[in-house]
């Protein structure tokens, strides 16, 4: 029962942050009147040992006297005809308030009203705030500490009102919510969370395992997809654990996992995509938002990685991948795009040449022609071509293809390629994941 | 009061560490009709004409019917009301009296013909003035498929007339060719169903099935009685989740716990357990920050645009809060969401329901796609019916009586709310001012069914009032303030319709 004077202590004293009632009975998982007793009992017990080294905010619920016109607002009686226009418009109902006060307007707020059924602390801080809105930011926390340390029954403990009606569908695949919700994350648990983990070292590493994941595409997005995608061709890092042929050293990402989870998530895939669009466009404006996203992927990398673990023995081999590899940040290579799109068109390849693990050679392309006919209106064909291509000068300016396309899954080969491709999509200033969406951009 | 010692539900006091009492929220009677839902596949190509025509057929009896009654024996000047069907039958000189449309000849009231004249094509923006000029200049005129009258005469100033609504007049043409008005009626309530006449599984065969006045039938079918729970219904609207503007953030977090029953004292905490259902009528997302697309900025408009989609010029952020709101809430207390103007919903009436996919934490408890029972999140058309405890219900996000408003010279909202209820239409503007779907075989603004709690949204200010019809309806009118600029919820007991509001503000 006395560590929440700790708790407080460290939270307000120490750290200098603003505690309400729901974060402690979040933090403390107690319920939410035993919070709000808490806090009166630190507020009262630091006051007394340093005066106004506490400022509290206090909740008043009640009947608020109005001013004057009260009284001489006589009860309407209802008119059944519709000239009642100039008697009062409204029936006199009765108003409860509720008002959220600094500890300096209690008194007076006290005093507007003419009976008060509710008084309790409703926040506690270090100084006094200016400006009542800041505890909102204290909600986002409330808020994402419920979904952190998320307990079995959280309404019974925190004294939320329970509903035994309640009627929730179980959905077959859900979009990973930290992907589709850049928000500022000041979860205070999610360190917590991290150094519970066996490994912290190798949590990092496990990146590209992400890049199956449509939701994950979003934070692929963000990164300048060329650049780390030609890094990644020296040591492919976790890549390499799924790598079936060990020869092909450039395959970045397990492809049949890729499949299988493509399939998985098939009927959310469209999310992933609209997720990630967006994203690329705003990776430069919101770093915050971005490292917030990271911070959570970091989360779901660990985990992962604790998986891996459990059944995987290439770890150690991983391990030394890593060390070569200080890219801790680097961002998984572009996403395998679906295989429903293969069936759009049928691309070929002839490879030329494979020296030093770099392939060249060409491959069939559809290109898009736009002319104008007679009557002025504007055509655009399709013509197949053939343009050559090779794995290192990828982000070259050679002329993109109209449409990053995709090769059959199966082949490493394929795979690579399809990076290529994508990678010369991002060379011509689009998103740069190869996704449905570059796929109808214009050029 | 400024005592402090003297407040009951004091917890400024140290922890008792006494086990909390555990409440549980109140079940909620709810049974939607799918009175506005539109077809997935609907077609716009039809004209408007037909909703007037609709309107005018069906109304029509029954106005000629109370008008008949009332002016039987009126004999003004020895001379006899006499009924002629049309307008046009009017004779100039002749006491007679005619059902039809009323039309307001407005300068001020966007007139498509005039746009299209212009050869201007887009729709005007809506916007707040009002259409009402205050200089005699409006003309209220009566028409029908045979041709349209002018009405004069100072009974008109008594009584709120917009376009759309059906009335029957009585009054001799003068020199000029007008209809000099001595008395006006409407159709005046319509029949009110009993409370509980909504049958346990909820009529989900669209719109036409649940119009039908077969209340009689249904009561008899209802063997069992079904009592209420005694709980409350809250109404809330104009939420205004923003993105920038948070200078109401911290109520709308009080309002969060205020519902969740976690705010307050455990007497307190008993009775917000007693609120059994959220209505949510309207706007709950703020327009302030949709900026036009700048056109100088040519550099930013290419940046990232596909499908003609400018991720740069959208923000999510608001209906992500709005979508957390209601994820919180959820778990706790079932939610109605009827969207409104500034909602992502269609604009023309009826708006349909917003989608779920706009609220990924909270579309779980959303009803699945194709199933006929109603969602614990139900996301509803505006305008919405429904019966909640048995009381028949219905909700607008206020768009109605908004464009009303701008008909008339007065500020009476509940005014407005009443003559609606007695035009037995719930958006007689709709399709002249209001935007509204083409409507072909029904219209469904056409009230068939008296209300029992008719609830506006998204109001400048709160208002309730009850009003009683000559069959003993009685109709409970609740003009529901903008939470953003008020911090104002509406409670309503379940069992006697009784209001109450709750006020919430910081600072």
């Amino acid at each position: 029962m006395e560590d929440y004077k700790q708790y407080l202590a460290q939270k307000i004293l120490t750290e200098d942050q603003v505690v309400t009632y729901r974060l402690l009975s979040r933090a403390l998982k107690v319920h939410a009147n035993t919070a709000k007793e808490m806090l009166y009992d630190f507020h009262k017990r630091q006051n007394d040992k340093r005066p106004n080294s506490l400022h509290a905010t206090y909740i008043l619920y009640g009947t608020r006297s109005r001013p004057g016109h009260q009284d001489e607002d006589v009860e309407m009686t209802d008119s059944p005809t519709p000239e009642a226009a100039d008697a009062p418009f409204s029936d006199l109902v009765p108003t409860f308030t509720l008002s959220l006060v600094r500890q300096e307007q209690l008194q007076e707020t006290l005093s507007q009203y003419t009976e008060v059924t509710s008084l309790h602390i409703y926040s506690l801080a270090p100084h006094p705030l200016k400006d009542l809105q800041i505890l909102t930011d204290v909600t986002r926390q409330v808020y994402e500490a419920s979904i952190a340390n998320s307990i079995p029954n959280p309404t019974k403990v925190y004294g939320t009102i329970v509903n035994p009606n309640v009627r929730k569908r179980e959905r077959r695949g859900r979009p990973n919510p930290v992907a589709s919700k850049p928000k500022p994350k000041v979860d205070p648990k999610a360190p917590l969370k991290q150094e519970s983990k066996p490994t912290p070292a190798a949590a990092v590493k496990e990146e590209p395992k992400e890049a199956p994941k449509p939701a994950t595409a979003s934070t692929t997005a963000k990164k300048p997809t060329p650049v780390a995608s030609l890094k990644r061709q020296g040591s492919s890092g976790i890549g390499q654990m799924f790598a079936k042929a060990a020869a092909k050293p450039k395959k970045p990402a397990p492809l049949k996992a890729a499949a299988e989870d493509n399939q998985a998530t098939a009927a959310l895939s469209d999310d992933g995509e609209d997720d990630a669009e967006p994203m690329s466009s705003v990776k430069s404006e919101d770093n915050k938002e971005s490292s917030s996203a990271r911070q959570a992927r970091k989360d779901r990398q660990a985990e992962l990685q604790r998986m891996m673990e459990e059944s995987d023995e290439e770890e150690e081999e991983a391990e030394e991948a890593e060390k070569e590899d200080p890219m801790d940040e680097e961002p998984p290579p572009p996403e395998p795009e679906p295989e429903t799109k293969t069936g759009e068109q049928e691309p070929a390849e002839v490879v030329s040449g494979t020296s030093g693990g770099r392939r060249r050679g060409r491959r069939r392309v559809m290109r898009k022609k736009q002319i104008l006919d007679e009557k002025g209106y504007l055509v655009t064909m399709q013509e197949a071509g053939w343009e050559s291509f090779s794995e290192d000068e990828a982000p070259a300016v050679a002329p993109p293809p109209p449409k990053p396309k995709l090769q059959e899954q199966k082949s490493v080969k394929t795979e690579s390629s399809a990076t290529t491709k994508s990678k010369k999509g991002a060379a011509a200033g689009k998103g740069g994941q190869g996704n449905i969406m570059s796929f109808f951009s214009k050029k | 009061m400024s005592q402090i010692d003297g407040i009951q539900g004091n917890l400024l006091h140290e922890p008792t560490g006494k086990v909390e009492d555990e409440f549980e929220r109140t079940a909620s009677d709810y049974r939607p009709l799918h009175s506005f839902k539109l077809d997935k596949e609907k077609s716009y190509q039809q004209q408007f004409a037909d909703m007037y025509f609709l309107r005018l057929t069906k109304l029509k009896p029954t106005v000629e019917q109370i008008a008949a009654e009332a002016w039987r024996d009126t004999i003004i000047g020895n001379e006899p009301a006499k009924k002629v069907e049309r307008v046009l039958d009017i004779r100039q000189g002749e006491l007679c009296w005619v059902a039809g449309t009323v039309y307001m000849e407005m300068a001020l009231k966007p007139n498509i013909l005039d746009d299209v004249s212009k050869d201007k094509w887009l729709s005007a923006p809506i916007t707040d003035n009002k259409y009402y000029a205050d200089d005699d200049s409006d003309a209220v005129t009566l028409e029908d498929e045979s041709g349209r009258i002018r009405l004069v005469g100072d009974f008109l100033k008594d009584v709120i007339l917009v376009t759309g609504c059906i009335v029957a007049v009585m009054g001799t043409e003068n020199v000029n060719g007008e209809l000099e008005v001595i008395d006006l009626k409407f159709p005046d309530l319509p029949p009110q169903p009993e409370r509980w006449a909504v049958p346990e599984p909820p009529s989900t065969n669209g719109k036409g099935d649940s119009k039908q006045p077969k209340d009689e039938d249904e009561e008899m079918k209802d063997a069992q009685p079904r009592r209420g729970s005694g709980g409350k219904i809250a109404i809330v609207s104009g939420l205004g989740f923003s993105a920038q503007d948070a200078s109401h953030a911290i109520e709308l977090n009080l309002l969060l716990e205020y519902l969740l029953g976690e705010a307050l004292d455990p007497a307190a905490q008993r009775e917000l357990s007693q609120i059994s259902r959220l209505i949510v009528a309207g706007n709950s997302i703020s327009l302030e920050e949709r900026q036009p697309i700048d056109e100088d900025s040519p550099e930013k408009k290419i940046d990232h645009k596909k499908y003609g989609y400018d991720s740069s010029s959208y923000n999510a952020q608001p209906s992500q809060l709005l979508d957390d709101f209601l994820s919180t809430l959820l778990p706790s207390i079932p939610i109605t969401l009827l969207p409104g103007a500034q909602d992502p919903a269609n604009a023309s009436y009826p708006q349909q329901p917003i989608h779920p996919a706009m609220f990924p934490e909270s579309r779980a408890y959303t009803a699945a796609p194709g199933s006929t029972e109603s969602g614990w999140l139900d996301t509803v058309t505006n305008p919405w019916e429904g019966e909640i405890d048995g009381w028949r219900v219905l909700a607008t996000g206020g768009q109605n009586v908004d464009d009303i408003f701008k008909y008339v010279g007065s500020d009476d909202r509940l005014g407005m709310m009443e003559a609606m209820c007695r035009w037995r239409c719930c958006a007689p503007t709709a399709p002249d001012t209001l935007w509204s779907y083409p409507f072909q075989d029904d219209d469904p603004f056409v009230m068939y069914t008296c209300p029992h709690l008719y609830i506006v949204g998204c109001q400048p200010e709160f208002g309730t009032k009850v009003i009683q019809g000559e069959d003993g309806q009685a109709v409970r009118l609740i003009a529901v303030p903008w939470f953003s600029a008020t911090g104002e919820i509406v409670l309503v007991d379940s069992e006697t319709l009784d209001v109450s509001r709750v006020k919430i503000t910081a600072g």
